[in-house]
C-alpha cells in the first residue's frame, strides 16, 4: 500500500493556473474521491500524482520518499481513463495478462496471475470475449483488471465511470470500491459527480479553481462545509438566504436563527438551509415560519416543494411518506439544521457559481 | 377536443433490429410529455419519426388531427433537439438562435426572449466554441424555443451538463414550456428527471411501451418488473402466493416467512414482492407483530438526503434507505418492517427475473 502526499504543489499552463499551492495527505489503503467542475485541476493533480505531468513547485511523496524524479512506470501505479483503452484485437485474458507478460516475459506468470486477477474480479467467464461483445460498464471492468495486474500499489483513475450507462454505473461503482478493498490498494478517484463520490469515497478532496476548498470525510463535508461553494456543490440543490446580525441572532427573510459561531451585529450572513432539513407541517409548531406552498414536483421517494416564506422562495424535500401538500396550502415551516456563512466580499454568486 | 399530437401503431425495424414495435400514444396540447427507458429502448426513434426525420415502416403521426406521416419536417410545426447540440460553430450565439426563428419566419423577439431564459443573452455576441458543453447545450435548446412550433421534441436534453446545473435547469425548462404553451416530448433516461417535470411519462423498452401515467401514478403503480425497477431502488423477494386474507395477498417469500400485502395478481401462485428500499422500515426494535423481520446491517453509506444500509436477513441482502444522517453501526441487529399497502406483487416473469428487471 501506498501513502500520498502532496506538498504544496503548483501547476501552470501558460496563463492558466492549473494548481495552486495544494497540499492534501492519502493514506494507505485510502478510497479518496477527487470532485470539481470542469477546469478546477481534478485531472491536473491526477496526474501529478501519476508522474505524467511535473509539478512547477512542490513535491509528491510515496510513503515518505520523494517521486518527483521518478519516472511513472517505475511508481508501481495503476491507471484507468475515461476513455476506455482496451486492444480491440485482443481477448478479455489477452488484454489483462498482456502487461505482465511484457514486464516479466513469462507466459506460464502472466496466465497464473492473470486468472488470480480474472477471478478477484468475477470476469473468468468473459476470458474468451473481445472488447466489443461487452458492454462499456464490463469493458472497464477489464481495464481495471488490467491496470492492477502487474502489481499496483495505487490505483489512479480519472472519471472511470464517465463513459459507462448511469445505471450500469451505479452498480459498478460499489463493485470498485470493493475491489480496491479487498487488493488492499490506495486509491485516488477523480469525478465530477458528487453523488458518486458521496456513496464510494473514504474521504473527498473538493477542488475549485486549482484550490482545494475542503478534505473530509462525505458527512463532513455535508454537515460541516467550509466553503459556500463546497455547501452548494455537496449533497444536491441547497437554499441560499441572506440575513444580518441583530443581539447575536440571524435575521433573515425567512425566520430568525441562532448561529453555532459568533457573529458582529451587523453582519451581513448567508443561512445556508438544505431542503431536505425545511420541514413543512399543517400545524402551528414552536420556532415555524408561515409559508404558502407555491410549486410541487414528484422526485419518486421525495417530493420538492417550492415554500413561498414572507416573500422569500425555499425548498424543501419531504418524504413520500410523510404527508403530501397541495399547491396553495398554508403551511409552517421549520428548520432543522442551518449553516451560517458571513457575507462573501466578491458577492454570493460568485462565491457559489460551479466554473 | 383534437389531440395535438398522436402516434398510432408506429412500427419502425432498422435491418433485423426492431426499434419502435406498434407504438401508440396522444399527447394534449400544452402537455409535457416525459419518455424514459434504458439505451435501445427507441427513444431517439421515436423522436426522430415524429419530427419526420425517420420514415416509419407502418403507422401513422398525426398532428392536430392531420396526417403528417408524408410531409417533410419542415412543415410539420415541429422543432426537434437532437442530442448532442448540432450549433454552427462559426456563428455566433446569436445567429445560431435567431436563425431557427428566422428559417421558420418568425419574429426575431422570440430569439431574444429565449437567449434570455437560458441565461445567454449576455454572451449573444460570442461564437459557440467559445462556450462551455452546457452552456453550448443552453444555445441549442434556446434556438429550439425561438423556432416557434408549437411542439419541441427534445432529445437527452440536460445528459452533457454537470448534474447539478441539470437539475436547475430542468424546473426552468418545464416552468418556461408551461409558460409559453409548447407542446414538449422529452427524451431522458434518468428516472428522477422525469418524474420531476412531466405531466406524463411514457416508459419505452426494446420497441414497446411498457406504462404511461403520471409520475406518481407510474412510480406507486408500477405496471411489471421492469418499471418497477427502472425507477428506483428496489428489493425483489420469490415467494409463493398461499392465499388472500381481509383483502390482502399472503405471500410465503424465502427465508422470511409470510409477507402480507395489499398488492394483488389476478393468476398463479408463483410471484414476486417487490419493495422500494425507501418503503422499508428499519428499527432497532419490532415496529409491528406481523410483515416484520430480523436482520443484521451489513454495510451502510451516506448519500446526503438519504444514508443506505444494506441488511441480511437469513442470507439475503436488501437496501434500505433511512432518511437523514447515519444513526446504526454495520453490525448491529436491527429489524426491518415490510408496510403491506407498499409492496408490490407480480407474476414471477417466464423470462426469468434478470431478463424481466434487465435495464441494459
Amino acid at each position: 500500500m501506498i501513502r500520498v502526499e502532496v506538498r504544496n504543489v503548483s501547476k501552470r499552463y501558460g496563463k492558466i493556473i492549473a494548481l495552486d499551492r495544494v497540499s492534501v495527505t492519502i493514506e494507505k489503503g485510502e478510497y479518496v474521491c477527487v470532485i470539481g467542475p470542469s477546469g478546477s485541476g481534478k485531472s491536473t493533480l491526477l496526474k501529478i500524482i501519476a508522474g505524467i505531468v511535473k509539478p512547477d513547485e512542490g513535491e509528491v511523496l510515496f510513503n515518505g520518499r520523494v517521486v518527483n524524479e521518478v519516472p511513472l512506470e517505475e511508481r508501481g501505479i495503476g491507471m484507468v481513463m475515461q476513455d476506455i483503452l482496451l486492444f480491440p484485437h485482443m481477448t478479455v485474458h489477452d488484454n489483462v495478462i498482456y502487461s505482465v507478460l511484457v514486464k516479466h516475459g513469462s507466459y506460464s506468470l502472466a496466465e497464473k496471475v492473470g486468472k488470480e486477477v480474472l477471478t478477484d474480479f468475477d470476469i473468468l467467464l468473459w476470458s474468451d470475449k473481445y472488447p466489443d461483445e461487452l458492454s462499456r460498464g464490463m469493458q472497464q471492468k477489464v481495464a481495471i483488471a488490467r491496470a492492477v495486474v502487474s502489481g499496483a500499489k495505487l490505483l489512479l483513475m480519472d472519471e472511470p465511470l464517465g463513459s459507462v450507462d448511469p445505471r450500469a454505473a451505479k452498480q459498478l461503482r460499489y463493485e470498485l470500491r470493493e475491489l480496491v478493498k479487498d487488493l488492499g490498494l490506495t486509491a485516488i478517484h477523480v469525478t465530477h459527480n458528487q453523488e458518486e463520490a458521496m456513496s464510494i469515497a473514504d474521504k473527498i478532496i473538493v477542488l475549485r479553481r486549482g484550490r482545494i476548498e475542503q478534505v473530509g470525510t462525505p458527512l463532513e463535508l455535508y454537515l460541516q462545509p467550509k466553503t459556500l461553494f463546497v455547501a452548494r456543490f455537496i449533497g444536491g440543490e441547497v437554499n441560499f438566504i441572506k440575513g444580518y446580525v441583530k443581539n447575536g441572532r440571524v435575521e433573515t427573510d425567512v425566520g430568525v436563527f441562532n448561529p453555532v459561531r459568533r457573529f458582529k451585529d451587523g453582519e451581513k450572513v448567508v443561512v445556508v438551509l438544505r431542503p431536505e432539513h425545511v420541514k413543512i407541517s399543517r400545524s402551528r409548531v414552536e420556532g415555524a415560519s408561515k409559508g404558502k406552498i407555491v410549486k410541487r414536483n414528484f422526485l419518486g421517494p421525495l417530493f420538492r416543494y417550492e415554500v413561498e416564506v414572507n416573500g422569500a422562495k425555499i425548498i424543501s424535500k419531504v418524504p413520500r411518506n410523510l404527508g403530501v401538500f397541495r399547491v396553495g396550502e398554508e403551511i409552517y415551516v421549520k428548520f432543522e439544521r442551518v449553516g451560517v456563512f458571513k457575507y462573501p466580499r466578491v458577492g454570493l454568486k460568485e462565491a457559489i457559481v460551479y466554473e | 377536443m383534437v389531440d395535438k399530437l398522436t402516434v398510432r401503431n408506429v412500427v419502425k425495424n432498422y435491418g433485423s433490429v426492431r426499434a419502435l414495435r406498434g407504438v401508440t400514444f396522444s399527447v394534449k396540447k400544452g402537455e409535457y410529455v416525459c419518455i424514459l427507458g434504458p439505451t435501445g429502448a427507441g427513444k431517439t426513434t421515436l423522436l426522430k419519426t415524429i419530427a419526420g426525420l425517420v420514415k416509419p415502416d407502418k403507422g401513422q403521426i398525426l398532428i392536430d388531427g392531420n396526417d403528417v406521416t408524408e410531409l417533410p419536417p419542415e412543415e410539420r410545426g415541429v422543432s426537434y433537439m437532437p442530442q448532442g447540440y448540432a450549433l454552427f460553430p462559426h456563428m455566433t450565439v446569436w445567429e445560431n438562435v435567431a436563425y431557427g426563428a428566422f428559417v421558420k419566419s418568425v419574429e426575431l423577439k422570440r430569439a431574444e426572449e429565449a437567449l434570455k431564459i437560458v441565461g445567454l443573452y449576455h454572451r449573444r455576441w460570442s461564437k459557440t466554441y467559445e462556450l462551455s458543453g452546457g452552456q453550448q447545450q443552453r444555445v441549442a435548446l434556446a434556438r429550439a424555443l425561438a423556432a416557434g412550433s408549437e411542439i419541441i421534441l427534445l432529445d437527452e436534453p440536460l445528459s452533457a451538463l454537470d448534474v447539478l446545473i441539470a437539475t436547475e435547469l430542468r424546473y426552468e425548462l418545464k416552468d418556461l414550456a408551461r409558460e409559453l404553451g409548447f407542446t414538449v416530448l422529452h427524451v431522458t433516461h434518468n428516472s428522477e428527471e422525469a418524474l420531476s417535470i412531466a405531466d406524463r411519462v411514457i416508459i419505452l423498452r426494446k420497441g414497446l411501451i411498457q406504462q404511461i401515467g403520471e409520475p406518481w401514478e407510474i412510480y406507486t403503480k408500477p405496471a411489471n418488473l421492469f418499471v418497477a425497477n427502472f425507477l428506483g431502488e428496489v428489493n425483489v423477494l420469490e415467494g409463493t402466493l398461499k392465499g388472500l386474507r381481509e383483502g390482502a395477498s399472503i405471500v410465503d417469500v424465502k427465508g422470511f416467512g409470510e409477507i402480507y400485502l395489499r398488492s394483488r395478481i389476478k393468476e398463479g401462485w408463483h410471484v414476486v414482492v417487490v419493495y422500494r428500499s425507501e418503503d422499508i422500515i428499519l428499527s432497532r426494535e419490532p415496529q409491528s407483530s406481523y410483515n416484520c423481520f430480523k436482520g443484521k446491517v451489513s454495510w451502510r453509506e451516506f448519500l446526503g438526503t438519504v444514508t443506505r444500509y444494506g441488511v441480511e436477513v437469513n442470507g439475503i441482502e436488501l437496501k434500505v434507505d433511512d432518511y437523514g444522517a447515519p444513526r446504526i453501526e454495520p453490525g448491529s441487529k436491527v429489524y426491518l418492517y415490510f408496510p403491506s399497502e407498499q409492496g408490490f406483487l407480480y407474476s414471477y416473469p417466464r423470462e426469468g427475473l434478470v431478463k424481466a428487471l434487465g435495464v441494459e
